[in-house]
């Protein structure tokens, strides 16, 4: 029964009439309407709705609002005053501790309580504080950073190095420039999907199949229809048609039949959520079950489950062939060939998958959406639906990280358009963390078989791959996922005759689709692996292996790459030397052990089976002399907006604060292929470098006739455009610009668009230089393992990486330690776990992301190579941070106990089943 | 649903009674809200008991036990000073458990009363030879905690009864301590296996006199390793006798395999564990101090 409850809220007193089930989170979220408290789970694990309750941490999820009533309620809304941060907020902008900005509220509440019981806690206390608070975003050390510089100001924290830009005298680019959206981030006021509401939007929810693989016999919606507050009830035969960037298999909601647990079957939209939810448990759907394979191996063996019209499941086939490995195995002295697993990985965004759709009455569609590639989006739902792309509308603010998985079209958003259509009015519909565990996109698991020849010396002589894709049920990014590790595969050693097929192959499980690395994980855990085995079986030292076959500066990879730089045994050497590789190996103590591992990864690319790799930017001058960007990019944490900020300062001789980066609203910014691949600072900033020359050729015509020189003459510097030959010449930007725009006739507004050079593999032999740039980096780590429990824990970490030239050294660094955080995830514990074709860990509670407590030190260097193809030199960068994470810890286990784990993750488990077969194994040789 | 937030013991006891089968007690709603969350259980309605005064106290009863009201949160257990004199074991448990956010609001009484087997609480309450205090509409009794869980998120609790204290006897002197808790990921999580143990030695340091296990996560419930004990109990120990012991105590063991970890490796981390946790506690209670 609803009741008033009385609560106080930053020293004000506001009353609500609720339920008594209504969480405190739920109570400051929609009916005070203070969203800067953030909901991203829903087992009262993440720590994202962190406030204070009379002064101590408390999880407002797990707190009933009516329970509340008399405390003293905190939350991140008050910490500020209008402008003016709390010093906790200051440091969290100082520190780059904000990326995404979903955990930076509940993170700053957490702190701000330890801080008020303990102003001077150890960095223990502080891990502890926040140890409830889970981040995907920056592996957490910049967070720490942040809280011991306001828990004791004598904590003076190196700042990363300047590098080679900064120190060529660029003034903006190549420093540690603090984010653009830290203000908005760390005061809980950044706006995202998940927190929008609109008037009179309405709430959809989808059913989703608890059976693996099942044909639908009935679906009885009625009962659900006419339950009160329910405005439309949608099912399979509503669908519009078929979808998907590769293969045309996704409907939104199953049609015929369910393919995984977690298959959409009906949708429904109501007043609120609860209704929604309620009017789900309503419809009753009678299946016809089917036999189910979840196993991708498996699903190709003939008689397998058929579950797409594809034959053995095969989706498709993707293969490169360079040279003739048949030679070369014949010129080899050894040919291994081993076996590799890998995960299903979640990508675990803390803002989940969500978007609120709106069908107008003149066919004219507005979606906000939390989404890496709005243009994609808008395209995706234009063939989709049948309506012109410029009737459709794609807002999207900041998103609260993505991975990759939030760049395609998902049953939500064709859901909610259709909901929306039939009910007239806007539908929001969001994942609930179940949801996303079970049924967003995920890494694709594989099985790798690896067949390597080498000669007694060490020298590779061929490699053929085998790699079986799990696609899951239907087929997202599988086919580029296998063409991008095709062709990154080769790019690493020097192989002169290499073969890879990939076969994408259908199961019942969770689609698998694009996540940071995009295909190079799976590779990399595969051949470093195997590289320090053969070094192992030949008696070789590891990094000697790695030196005779790197590829080097100027090579052409077989596999087509075209390395123009190549910074690979530079960070593999820096590396090493940096965690004490060689003495490590030699004195080391028991159960301790160090490895490292090497790989490369794209900067964006043309794996899609399209011809185009573009960037778009429009930079307008105002006559204030600021700088306003609409780029296509999306800033979801990777901290884009401040290197696109960067760039237009440096070539305006501005300040930073005197550029803006406009929110991303397809009726606006240009064309751009989105926030993914590794492209956003290196091609989207190359956009906006090539927007502002443009925009400075309109304004240096002015100035010249002005200043009297010639246009070529001019120069913008401090504010002023100067001419170069006589400084003495100088007009203020902002006075030229006002003056163009008040008495020339002329406003400043210049668009381009990038192509990234770079070419389609060939369609015969797979072969291709298909991306402008190759980055490369060496992660290496040293690990103890408790022989007896099989823990794993990671002492120290190294991370050396080739992303070209660095336009912001903190952002990069901060990349990195995400990066390598995600990939210690990767590495040791998470999976998601199918049994009986159910998956059995869909919360933060039992799959297991890092927290802070599993955080190493992470040291992180970069070697900087000049490419000539990118912005100011840079490649890409995000992704290399966490490709080679898990051989390196597989590496570092081997030489700790003498076991090799070949499929992740590195669980304990396995550890000591290969130590007691170790053990049998030594017996019954002596 | 229907909430109410009595400020008696008896006046909670008639509205659980009055509303039935459908009402759920909130102590700190820290389980009960997760739970609530995942639909696991839907309450008609919800009877408070933040509102009594008497189950917030940690008090010295007249026989010198430590009693402590189930509305006592971990953090209180972990910095009040009655049971860091009395029973540190349990400081240190509360200070493993889950993060600080679920220790400020999350009680012992609700924490015992879910029956959650990878808690951390009951097995060193079970080393600590701790009854607890129920009243119902029939009056109240006392129990050992050991027989307090009955099956997987089943206590012994009837209609109409509250767990109300927490009751731990005045502890022997020259005992050691240990509460190890085991997780894959960090002592956020619920432990795969969690072994709290008390070792009582005798004047010689080297017989053990009294040894108390309690299992968290190994079982449907926590469990009590009594035939490990008395494998224990007046004898010598050295390493070959806490490994027995551990042996001993993973027999007592039926673990489930879930996606935490297998039962398989459950039972290896209960051989394993029992005898560290045996050794710490020896260790501590043949250090200088406890004597």
């Amino acid at each position: 029964m609803k009741q008033t409850v009385n609560l106080k809220v930053n020293g004000v007193e506001r009353s609500i009439y609720v339920e008594p089930n209504r969480t405190l989170q739920d109570a400051l979220r929609l009916d005070l309407e203070m969203t800067g408290t953030k909901k991203c789970c829903n087992d009262g694990y993440c720590g994202a709705c962190t406030v204070m309750l009379d002064g101590v941490a408390a999880k407002s999820c797990l707190v009933l609002a009516v329970e509340a009533e008399g405390k003293e309620i905190e939350t991140i809304e008050g910490l500020s005053h209008g402008t003016e941060l709390d010093p906790l907020q200051k440091a969290f902008i100082d520190h780059g501790a904000s990326q995404c900005g979903m955990c930076s509220p509940g993170m700053i509440m957490s702190a701000k309580a330890l801080l008020r019981e303990n102003p001077h806690p150890t960095k223990d206390q502080i891990k502890e504080a926040i140890k409830g608070n889970l981040c995907r975003c920056t592996g957490y050390i910049k967070i720490l950073d942040a809280i011991a510089s306001v828990a004791d100001e004598n904590e003076e924290k190196e700042k990363p190095k300047e590098l080679s830009l900064a120190h060529s005298g660029k003034k903006w680019v190549g420093k540690s420039v603090p984010r653009v959206d830290g203000r908005e981030k760390v005061t809980g006021k950044a706006p995202y999907v998940i927190d929008m509401v609109l008037p009179g939007m309405l709430y959809g929810e989808i059913l989703r199949s608890d059976v693996p693989h099942a044909r639908i016999v009935s679906i009885d919606t009625s009962e659900a229809e006419k339950y009160p507050g329910v405005l439309a009830v949608i099912t399979g035969k509503d669908m519009v048609g078929h979808y998907g960037n590769f293969v045309k298999d996704e409907t939104g909601l199953a049609v015929d039949k369910v393919r995984y647990v977690g298959d959409g079957v009906a949708a429904v939209a109501a007043r609120t959520q609860e209704i929604a939810t309620k009017a789900l448990s309503l419809i009753d759907v009678e299946y016809e079950e089917l036999p189910f394979v979840t196993d991708a191996e498996k699903a190709m063996q003939e008689g397998a489950p058929q579950i797409q019209e594809a034959e053995r499941n095969i989706a498709d086939h993707r293969r490169v062939v360079a040279g003739d490995v048949a030679k070369g195995f014949e010129k080899a002295d050894f040919v291994y060939e081993d076996r590799f697993e890998t995960t299903k990985q979640a990508h675990a965004s803390m803002e989940p998958h969500v978007c609120i759709g709106y069908w107008g009455p003149s066919d004219r569609i507005t979606l906000y959406d939390s989404n890496q590639a709005p243009f994609f989006m808008r395209a995706g739902i234009s063939s989709l639906f049948k309506i012109p792309a410029s009737k459709i509308r794609v807002n999207t603010p900041y998103i609260g990280g993505g991975f990759g998985g939030k760049s395609e079209v998902d049953a939500i958003h064709v859901c909610s358009l259709i909901l929306s259509k039939k009910t007239g009015c806007s539908v929001k519909m969001a994942l609930s963390r179940d949801e996303e565990f079970i049924s967003s996109k995920t890494r694709h698991k594989e099985i790798i078989y690896m067949k390597t020849g080498v000669t007694k010396n060490g020298k590779i002589t061929a490699r053929q791959i085998r790699a079986i894709v799990d696609n899951g049920a239907y087929t997202s990014y599988g086919p580029a996922v296998a063409n991008a590790q095709s062709m990154l595969g080769g790019a690493v050693y020097r192989i002169p005759n290499y073969r890879y097929d990939g076969y994408i192959v259908y199961t019942n499980t969770p689609v698998g689709g694009a996540f940071r690395g995009f295909g190079s994980p799976q590779f990399t855990f595969a051949a470093e692996s195997q590289a320090d085995m053969i070094a192992k079986r030949l008696g070789m030292d590891p990094l000697d292996f790695r030196r005779k076959n790197l590829t080097q500066p100027g090579d052409t990879a077989i596999s087509g790459p075209v390395l123009t730089t190549n910074g690979a045994e530079q960070a593999m050497e820096t590396a090493a030397k940096a965690i004490g590789f060689e003495e490590k190996r030699k004195n080391e103590a028991p159960y301790h052990g160090v490895g490292l591992a090497v790989a490369t990864h794209f900067t964006s690319g043309k794996y899609i089976d399209m011809n185009a790799d573009f960037a778009g930017a429009t930079v307008k001058v105002n006559e204030d002399g600021s700088v306003s960007i609409l780029s296509g990019q999306i800033e979801m944490g990777s901290g884009v907006d401040t290197a696109l900020s960067q760039i237009a300062a440096e070539e305006f001789g501005v300040s930073i604060e005197d550029v803006e980066v406009a929110m991303n609203d397809s009726d606006s910014t240009p064309p751009d292929m989105g926030t993914h691949g590794s492209r956003s600072t290196t091609l989207g900033g190359q956009a906006v470098y090539m927007a502002c020359q443009k925009a400075k050729k309109q304004i240096a015509e002015v100035a010249a006739v002005k200043l009297d020189c010639e246009s070529e003459d001019i120069i913008f510097k401090d504010k002023q455009v100067v001419c170069k030959s006589d400084p003495s010449k100088a007009v203020g930007l902002a006075q030229l610009v006002a003056d163009m725009l008040f008495d020339g006739g002329k406003h400043v507004i210049a668009s381009a668009h990038f192509e990234a050079p770079c070419s389609l593999p060939d369609p015969e032999t797979g072969v291709g230089d298909f991306a402008m740039a190759y980055s490369f980096g060496t992660h290496a780590a040293s690990v103890e393992v408790d022989p007896e429990t099989g823990k794993v824990k990671v002492l120290d970490f190294v991370a050396a990486s080739d992303c070209g030239n660095v336009i912001n050294p903190a952002g990069a660094e901060a990349q990195v330690q995400g990066g390598a955080v995600q990939g210690i995830g990767y590495s040791l514990y998470e999976d998601i776990k199918i049994r009986e074709g159910q998956p059995i860990n869909t919360r933060f509670g039992t799959y297991k992301i890092p927290t802070v407590m599993t955080v190493p030190p992470i040291r992180s260097y970069f070697v900087e190579t000049n490419d000539p193809r990118g912005t100011y030199g840079s490649k890409g960068l995000a992704e290399m941070g966490l490709v080679p994470t898990a051989p390196a810890i597989a590496n570092a286990i081997e030489d700790a106990i003498g076991v090799r784990i070949q499929s992740l993750p590195l669980t304990p488990e396995k550890i000591l089943e290969a130590l007691k077969e170790k053990k049998e194994k030594e017996k019954q040789e002596s | 649903m229907e909430y109410v937030r009595p400020s008696s013991i008896k006046e909670a006891i008639d509205a659980l009674t009055e509303f039935g089968e459908g009402a759920k007690l909130i102590a700190g709603g820290q389980s009960l809200l997760a739970f609530m969350k995942q639909g696991m259980f839907e309450p008609d309605a919800l009877v408070s008991l933040s509102g009594i005064p008497e189950l917030k106290e940690v008090e010295i009863d007249e026989d010198g036990s430590l009693s402590i009201g189930a509305m006592v949160t971990h953090t209180e257990i972990m910095h009040h000073p009655l049971i860091l004199e009395h029973a540190p074991l349990l400081a240190e448990t509360a200070g493993k458990v889950a993060s600080t956010q679920i220790r400020n609001m999350g009680t012992w009484g609700g924490n015992l009363s879910h029956g959650e087997p990878g808690a951390d609480p009951p097995a060193a309450l079970i080393a600590s030879n701790a009854t607890v205090k129920i009243t119902g509409p029939e009056g109240t009794r006392a129990i050992p905690v050991e027989d307090f869980f009955v099956d997987y998120l089943t206590t012994d609790l009837n209609p109409g009864e509250i767990l109300t204290h927490i009751i731990v006897p005045v502890q022997p002197e020259n005992c050691g301590t240990a509460y190890i808790k085991h997780t894959i990921r960090d002592n956020g999580d619920l432990a795969i296996v969690g072994i709290g143990v008390r070792v009582t030695m005798d004047k010689s340091r080297t017989l053990i006199q009294d040894a108390r296990i309690g299992i968290n996560g190994a079982s449907l419930t926590t469990i009590r390793a009594k035939e490990a004990e008395k494998l224990l109990n007046g004898n010598v120990w050295d390493e070959n006798l806490l490994a027995a012991a551990g042996e001993q105590s993973a027999d007592a063991c039926e673990p489930l395999d879930d996606a935490e970890a297998s039962a398989e490796y459950r039972i290896k981390m209960v051989k394993v564990l029992v005898r560290r946790a045996l050794k710490q506690a020896i260790d501590a209670a043949v250090a200088e101090k406890a004597y």
